[in-house]
C-alpha cells in the first residue's frame, strides 16, 4: 500500500462505506459507481458529495460480491470493505483490503479512526468523534429527566412486511429518548412480527422507510387502532447519503431527528434543515440546497 | 358420511379456537362476546373487534380457503395427469406467481399491486405451458406435463434473475420473505380475495367430480367411457389454476398440500368421487389451518407458513408412500 492513499474501492454496502470516505473529505479518492441496486434518484446525496460517481465503473453483482477482475484491472490503492468473505477473495489475489468492522454503535468512531490513520487525516476523524459524542450528549442533556418508564414507545419498521429491519435503529430510538417496542437484546439484523404483536405494543410513534408507507399506514384498516395512527405520528426515515436508519456516518442526524420527531416539546429550538447543512458542510464539504435539504427530510426516492 | 361429518365438525372446532389463538392477549370470553355482537347486535371494546375481525377471523377464513383450495386443485390434477406426483404447481403456476410478486417488490409497489402481478404472474406462465405444448402439436398430457417443467425452470430462473439485481438491505429481503409463503398479513379483502374462487372453481369442480374421477382410468378409457377429453381438461386445468393463483397471491407459495392431502383423503374414504371430493377440500383446510396456527403461536416470531408445510409435509409424504406403495396408485 503507498504511503499516500488517493484511489480507493469502496465495496459490499457502497452508499454506507462512501459516507464515510465523505465525512473525512476524501469523496474524490473513490474510483467505483454506485452498484445498479443501490443507486438511483434515492441517493442523490451520493452524487453531490462525489460528484462524477455515475459514470465510475461498477465493481460488484447485485449481492455486494467483489468483482475481482475489475478490481484488479482499476487497481485502486485499497478496497475497503465491511465483509469478511470480500476480504478473504481480494486478500487471495494480493488485493490490499481493509477491513471495516461495525458491530456495536460505537464502532462507528473506530472505523472512521481507522480510516483517518489510511488517509492521514487523523484530525479529522477526532473532529467528528467529538461531534458525535456532543451530539449524543446535547441529546441526553435533554431527555435525561424523563424516566425511562414514561419515554413514549416507538417502531421502526417496515410495515407492509411488518419487521423491523434493522439492529441499529434499537440504539438510536434509545439515544433520541424513545422506547423501542422491538428491543429485546437480540442479535439478529431484523426482527419480523405479527399483527397482533402491533396492535398489542401499539406504538405511540411509527418510523418507516419511505413516505409511501406513511399513506399505506394511515389508509390500512387494520391500523386505525394504533395510538400512532389516531395521533397522526408516523413518520419516514430521512435519506441522505445512506438511509438515516441504517447505518451510516449521519447517524448523529439520526439521533437528533429522531429526538425532534419523540421529544417535539423538548427540542422546540432545534431547527433541523441548520442541524444538516452544518454537517453536511463541515463532513462531506457539500452545501445541499433547501429543496434537497427538504427532500433528505422526507425521506423522499423521487429524482 | 360419518368420516365426513367428522372432519367437518372437527374444522368447525378447529376454526373456533384459532380464532381464540393470538399474540394480542384477549380472554376466549371476549372472542366469543365480539363474535356473538357481530351477529346478534351489541357493543365490545374496539380494539378487541379489530383483532377479532379483522385479523383473526380473515386469517382463519384464508387458512381454509387456501387449504381446501390447494387440495382440490392438487387432487384434480393428480387424476387429469394421471399422476400420483402431481401438485397445483405442475404447469408454473407457482413460479409465475413468484415472478411476478418479485417483479412488483423490486419496483416496490404497494401490498394489493403485488398480489395482481402475482395472480397475472401465474396465469401467464400456465398460459405459456398450453402455448408450448400446442406448438409442439401434443396430444398428450406427458407433452404439457413438461411444458409445465419447462415454464416453471424459466419462471424460476427469472425469479433469481429479480433477486440478483434487488437492493439487498431492503427490497431482497421483501422478496425472498414473500416466497416463503405466510398468511401472516391477510386483510379481510385477501380472504374474500381467496376464499371466492375457491369456492366458485371448487364448485365446478365438483360438478365434473364423476368425469375427473373417470380420467383418472387413463385417457383411452375415459374416452370409451363417453368424456369429451379436451374440453374437460381445459375446464379442469382452468380451474386449478385459478385457484393457485388466487391462493400464491395472497399467501406467497405454500408446498406439498396439494401433493400430500388427496393421498390422505384417499386413504380416509377411499376412491368414490362423492365422498372422496368433499373429504379432501376438508381434510385441506384442517391441515392447513393447524399448520397455519403453529406458524402463529409456536413462538414469539412468525414462521414462514410455506417452510412449516414443507417441514411437516415432506416426511410425512414419505410415511404415506411406505404405507400405501402397493394399494392405490402402482
Amino acid at each position: 500500500m503507498p504511503d499516500k492513499v488517493t484511489r480507493v474501492a469502496t465495496v459490499g454496502p457502497v452508499p454506507v462505506i462512501n459516507s464515510f470516505v465523505f465525512a473525512l473529505g476524501e469523496a474524490g479518492s473513490i474510483v467505483n459507481g454506485l452498484p445498479s441496486n443501490l443507486g438511483g434518484s434515492g441517493w442523490s446525496v451520493q452524487y453531490l458529495a462525489a460528484p462524477g460517481l455515475e459514470k465510475r465503473p461498477v465493481l460488484q453483482g447485485g449481492q455486494g460480491d467483489p468483482s475481482v477482475e475489475m478490481i484488479l484491472a482499476l487497481a485502486p490503492d485499497v478496497v475497503l470493505s465491511m465483509d469478511l468473505r470480500t476480504v478473504k477473495a481480494l486478500e487471495s489475489v494480493g488485493i490490499p483490503v481493509l477491513y471495516l468492522s461495525w458491530r456495536q454503535p460505537d464502532d462507528i468512531k473506530s472505523v472512521i479512526r481507522l480510516l483517518g490513520n489510511l488517509y492521514g487525516k487523523s484530525d479529522a476523524a477526532e473532529s467528528y468523534c467529538r461531534y458525535f459524542d456532543a451530539t449524543l450528549a446535547r441529546v441526553a442533556a435533554r431527555t435525561a429527566s424523563q424516566p425511562e418508564s414514561q419515554r413514549p414507545r416507538v417502531l421502526f419498521a417496515n410495515l407492509p412486511r411488518l419487521t423491523q429491519p434493522h439492529l441499529i435503529a434499537e440504539w438510536w430510538i434509545a439515544m433520541a429518548g424513545g422506547r423501542s417496542v422491538t428491543s429485546d437484546d437480540r442479535t439478529a439484523e431484523s426482527l419480523t412480527f405479527s399483527l397482533e404483536q402491533l396492535l398489542a405494543w401499539n406504538p405511540e410513534i411509527i418510523i418507516v422507510g419511505t413516505p409511501s408507507e406513511i399513506a399505506y399506514a394511515y389508509a390500512e384498516p387494520r391500523f386505525a387502532d394504533l395510538k400512532a395512527v389516531r395521533d397522526k405520528r408516523i413518520y419516514a426515515i430521512p435519506r441522505g447519503a445512506h438511509v438515516w436508519g441504517n447505518r451510516t456516518v449521519e447517524q448523529p442526524l439520526t439521533v437528533l431527528w429522531a429526538a425532534k420527531i419523540i421529544h417535539p416539546e423538548l427540542f422546540a429550538d432545534l431547527v433541523l434543515e441548520r442541524e444538516i447543512s452544518t454537517f453536511y458542510a463541515d463532513f462531506f464539504r457539500i452545501s445541499p440546497d433547501p429543496k434537497t435539504v427538504e427532500k433528505i427530510l422526507a425521506g423522499r426516492v423521487d429524482p | 358420511m360419518g368420516r365426513i361429518a367428522t372432519l367437518a365438525a372437527l374444522l368447525m372446532v378447529t376454526a373456533l379456537t384459532s380464532i381464540a389463538l393470538g399474540h394480542y392477549p384477549l380472554p376466549f370470553g371476549t372472542v366469543l362476546d365480539v363474535l356473538s355482537a357481530k351477529i346478534f347486535g351489541g357493543d365490545v371494546q374496539r380494539t378487541a373487534e379489530t383483532v377479532v375481525m379483522m385479523v383473526r377471523l380473515p386469517r382463519v377464513i384464508a387458512a381454509i380457503s387456501v387449504g381446501a383450495g390447494l387440495a382440490t386443485a392438487g387432487a384434480a390434477y393428480q387424476a387429469l395427469f394421471c399422476n400420483p406426483m402431481a401438485s397445483p404447481a405442475l404447469l408454473g403456476v407457482s413460479a409465475g406467481a413468484g415472478f411476478g410478486a418479485a417483479v412488483a417488490l423490486l419496483l416496490r409497489q404497494p401490498p394489493f399491486i403485488v398480489q395482481m402481478a402475482a395472480f397475472a404472474g401465474g396465469l401467464v406462465a400456465v398460459g405459456a405451458s398450453i402455448w408450448a405444448n400446442r406448438m409442439l402439436g401434443g396430444r398428450s398430457v406427458v407433452t404439457l406435463v413438461l411444458c409445465g417443467m419447462v415454464m416453471a425452470a424459466l419462471f424460476q430462473a427469472l425469479i433469481s434473475v429479480v433477486k440478483y439485481v434487488a437492493d439487498p438491505v431492503d427490497v431482497l429481503a421483501s422478496i425472498t420473505f414473500w416466497l416463503m409463503g405466510s398468511l401472516s398479513k391477510i386483510s379481510p379483502a385477501d380472504a374474500m380475495a381467496v376464499g371466492l374462487p375457491v369456492l366458485l372453481c371448487g364448485a365446478i369442480l365438483f360438478a365434473l367430480r364423476w368425469q375427473i374421477h373417470l380420467l383418472a382410468l387413463g385417457e383411452d378409457q375415459a374416452i370409451a367411457l363417453g368424456v369429451e377429453i379436451g374440453r374437460l381438461r381445459v375446464v379442469v386445468i382452468a380451474c386449478a389454476t385459478l385457484i393457485a393463483a388466487a391462493t400464491v397471491s395472497v399467501g406467497g407459495i405454500i408446498g406439498w398440500v396439494g401433493l400430500i392431502i388427496p393421498h390422505l383423503a384417499r386413504m380416509l374414504v377411499g376412491l368414490d368421487p362423492d365422498r372422496l371430493f368433499p373429504a379432501t377440500a376438508l381434510l385441506g383446510a384442517l391441515y392447513l389451518l393447524v399448520v397455519d396456527d403453529l406458524a402463529r403461536s409456536a413462538g414469539t416470531v412468525e414462521v414462514p407458513l410455506g417452510i412449516l408445510t414443507a417441514l411437516i409435509g415432506a416426511p410425512f409424504f414419505l410415511v404415506l408412500l411406505i404405507r400405501t406403495r402397493k394399494a392405490l396408485w402402482s
